[in-house]
């Protein structure tokens, strides 16, 4: 089923992208597949979003904790702790959710040309949802040594 | 030889951790030059020469291959070795690269090791690796 194939993708870019390019190891805590938005718990997470489109359709949400952002950020650009910026935390987490999706739909499907939009952050008020016409929700939770980061990918009917 | 190199994407902490990633690998580098966008790298190229041009795929006002294009268009430039750093790497896609004159790819996420590899290539810099030999355990078995 082509959504297996879809989990394994995420699983093995994630972790890739994760522990090459920013030095994080991390383990798959939970991997979900669900018929219905996730009620999300009011936290301090930083959410990045990034649209696709191609053989399938969607778009995926990165949330990171507030200090793990800080600190990914830190080594990943190798500024002091006490240096860096929102702006440059936001610019890491959108470098991130850009290379794991772009993993992820190379994996996916190495002969479609996928387009990907611009990644974003999710402001402090607003929805992180993009609608209801996203069939497919996948959903892993990633366990890094100190916290955990949790992955969503919205899809369209494509998928099967 | 030290080589100079032009870095572009729209992204600045992506650029630093890319010239911080050539640094750490130990490939000789003169001088960085930087730019956001495509437009940027042309007019970064009007003044300084570049030996090689590492440009991102998807950048707003002028995309990576859209540079590309530009730059097969001038006599001069079109000579100046072009490696796109993307994270969507579909054969489709690449064999459009390397059709409208890039000279090579890399696909994020990539290691030091991988990116020298690819710009000794390109310009033709011996990339060894030592290996460690003991030659005292050459023949033991147990």
């Amino acid at each position: 089923m082509r959504r297996e194939i879809l989990m394994k993708a995420m699983k093995d870019s994630i972790s890739e992208v994760l522990e090459t390019m920013f030095f994080l190891p991390v383990e798959t805590l939970a991997e979900k597949y669900l018929d219905k938005l996730p009620i999300l718990k009011k936290n301090s997470d930083r959410i990045s979003r990034l649209t696709f489109n191609g053989s399938i359709n969607g778009y995926a949400l990165l949330f990171v904790p507030k200090g793990l952002a800080s600190n990914v950020a830190t080594d990943f650009l190798g500024v002091p702790e006490n240096s860096i910026t929102d702006d440059q935390i936001n610019e890491t987490l959108k470098e991130i959710i850009n290379m794991i999706i772009g993993n992820i739909l190379s994996k996916y499907d190495e002969n479609e040309t996928f387009d990907m939009g611009i990644p974003t952050l999710v402001g402090k008020n607003e929805s992180p949802f993009m609608g209801n016409n996203f069939e497919h929700i996948v959903n892993i939770d990633i366990s890094t040594l100190s916290d955990q980061i949790t992955f969503f990918l919205f899809t369209d009917t494509g998928l099967l | 030889m030290l080589y100079n190199i032009l870095v572009v994407d729209d992204s600045a902490p992506m650029r630093a951790v890319i010239k911080k990633i050539i640094k750490t690998s130990g490939f000789m580098v003169k001088n960085f030059y930087d730019a956001s966008n495509g437009l940027e790298a042309i007019e970064c190229l009007k003044n300084n020469w570049m030996d090689v041009i590492l440009t991102d795929f998807n950048m707003p006002d002028m995309n990576g291959m859209e540079l590309v294009d530009a730059l097969q268009n001038d006599e001069v430039l079109k000579s100046i070795p072009i490696v796109m750093i993307t994270t969507e790497g579909s054969k489709k896609r690449i064999e459009e690269f390397m059709k409208r004159g890039v000279t090579s790819y890399i696909k994020k996420p990539f290691t030091p090791d991988q990116i020298k590899h690819h710009l000794s290539k390109i310009m033709g810099v011996p990339d060894y690796e030592e290996r460690n030999t003991d030659e005292s355990n050459e023949g033991l078995d147990f």
